[in-house]
């Protein structure tokens, strides 16, 4: 069953546009998001939390509407952005006041144990905070009032490596929740790569593919060829290509077909990054 | 619409210092210049007037007055939580300026022989200029919305300077006073506050239809 279900949801700036965009988020499992500075990721999430009007289409909640059932869905979705919303000037303890009487099922001992999980201190103004403890804060706040789908824009930023693994242990842990999903834009490719179970590449407002992660990355691959070599491939049979100092290095969307077309291809497995790299140097 | 009146309640908790100095200055502005009408009008819109619009700025700067639709709340709530938060401030000018009354009045038994008596119209004129914070409130808060932080700040300056332009016009352009109208303090309390009715609630509803236009 579908948390969330994008039905050709569509959104018009004046220097920007998210092409109809047809996807779906399915429960028990965490999504995703990657694409470059500006790609409409964020455009992706705030849609669904009707923070952002939608041009054309439709998104599904639950199967509820999302701009019709607004606050309800909200309850519903614990949300962290990429950045610090509450003011400076309140400390943790501020905010575990303020949000428990916004949402219903709101757990202050949920809360404070992540607060404690986290190392944060309860009582310091978030001005005195660093970025990632900003963050964590944003992250327990999301995590405590029984939320069944996560939206974390950029989640992982400022984060160091142990902060970023418990993170992701915690967001594998929800999702063990048959009900519970996840969605999530990230430019640490690794961290989606170890913990998605699907991946949407967004390119300049348009969805390339919302795929299976492991689906995905044994279908694509890198292949690497002389100059010589490199002039008999045919374009239609691969995305991009890059020019190194051995020579050619080209992304192909399905290895096997490759490899049968081109035998003896020297082929190696694509990571996150790389396509998402190639995707841009279409 | 609870957690929102309680994030700028805890704002206010949190510019304890600046609040607490206010107050004080009100109270001691009372008792030290307990018949200047004027400067007391001055100190009631800085406190009641001020205190209500940083929470637009602390708002704008924060990203908050976007990212609170991400909470279950919606556009009306959020208006009437603003609006509540007023009302408080409000309240606690209001109490503030009986309890400077009453301090006032204590002083001049203690101290003076010629005691000002505790009278409706005595009363009524004390309380007058509170309820400019109100009608201040109800003036300002469309312009916030309407025009965001920075800029409804200075719509909001050439507003007040427009009404101090006019009542200088009529007060000392055309001589009229105040002592000219055949009307008592206590009526001029009585209009003052159904205007600051009429006004807030017409403002409210000003306030919330200008948030529901809003694309974010």
């Amino acid at each position: 069953m579908n948390s969330i279900l994008w039905e050709k949801a569509e959104k018009k700036f004046d220097l920007f546009h998210l092409y109809p965009t047809s996807m779906q988020l399915e429960q028990g499992s965490i999504m995703g998001l990657i694409g470059e500075n500006g790609s409409g990721k964020t455009t992706l999430i705030k849609l669904v939390l009707n923070l952002l009007p939608l041009t054309a289409g439709k998104i599904t909640v639950f199967g509820l509407d999302s701009v019709q059932k607004e606050t309800e869905i909200k309850q519903k979705i614990g949300f962290v952005p990429d950045e610090n919303i509450f003011y400076d000037l309140f400390t943790p303890h501020d905010v575990n006041k303020i949000t428990s009487k916004l949402y219903r099922n709101w757990q202050e001992k949920t809360f404070f144990q992540y607060l404690e999980k986290f190392q944060i201190p309860k009582n310091q103004p978030i001005k005195s905070f660093s970025m990632g403890m900003k963050k964590k804060v944003a992250i327990t706040s999301a995590l405590s009032h029984e939320a069944e789908i996560l939206l974390l824009d950029e989640p992982m930023n400022g984060l160091d490596p142990v902060a970023r693994a418990e993170v992701r242990d915690i967001l594998q842990e929800f999702v063990e929740v048959e009900s519970h999903s996840v969605l999530l834009s990230s430019h640490i490719t690794e961290d989606l790569e170890k913990i998605s179970d699907y991946i949407t590449l967004i390119e300049k407002g348009r969805m390339i593919f919302s795929e299976n992660k492991d689906e995905l990355l044994q279908s694509y691959g890198i292949a690497s060829f002389s100059k010589a070599d490199f002039q008999e491939i045919s374009p239609k049979d691969y995305i991009s290509y890059r020019e190194n100092a051995f020579g050619y290095q080209i992304l192909v969307q399905d290895k096997k077909e490759f490899l049968r077309k081109y035998d003896g291809a020297l082929m190696d497995n694509a990571s996150l990054e790389e396509i998402m790299v190639f995707y841009h140097r279409r | 619409m609870r957690g929102l009146f309680w994030k700028d309640v805890l704002y206010l908790k949190n510019m304890w210092k600046m609040v607490l100095t206010s107050g004080l200055f009100i109270v001691v502005f009372y008792i030290l210049n307990p018949n200047n009408f004027n400067s007391v009008i001055f100190i009631a819109i800085i406190f009641g007037g001020n205190f209500s619009i940083i929470p637009f700025t602390y708002d704008n700067y924060s990203k908050w007055n976007t990212y609170q639709y991400a909470f279950p709340v919606s556009k009306k709530i959020v208006v009437c939580s603003r609006y509540l938060f007023g009302l408080t401030l409000f309240s606690i000018c209001l109490l503030l300026s009986i309890f400077s009354m009453l301090l006032t009045e204590i002083e001049y038994l203690l101290f003076c022989s010629d005691v000002p008596p505790f009278t409706l119209q005595y009363v009524s004129s004390e309380l007058l200029p509170i309820f400019l914070i109100p009608i201040m409130q109800a003036i300002s808060f469309p312009l916030m919305y309407r025009f965001g932080a920075e800029k409804g700040r200075i719509y909001i300056l050439c507003f007040v300077a427009a009404i101090i332009a006019l009542i200088s016009i009529i007060t000392i352009g055309m001589g009229y006073q105040i002592e000219n109208f055949s009307v008592s303090y206590f009526e001029m309390l009585i209009g003052v506050m159904g205007t600051a009715i009429i006004m807030y609630l017409l403002s409210l509803l000003l306030s919330i239809q200008i948030e529901q236009k809003k694309k974010n």
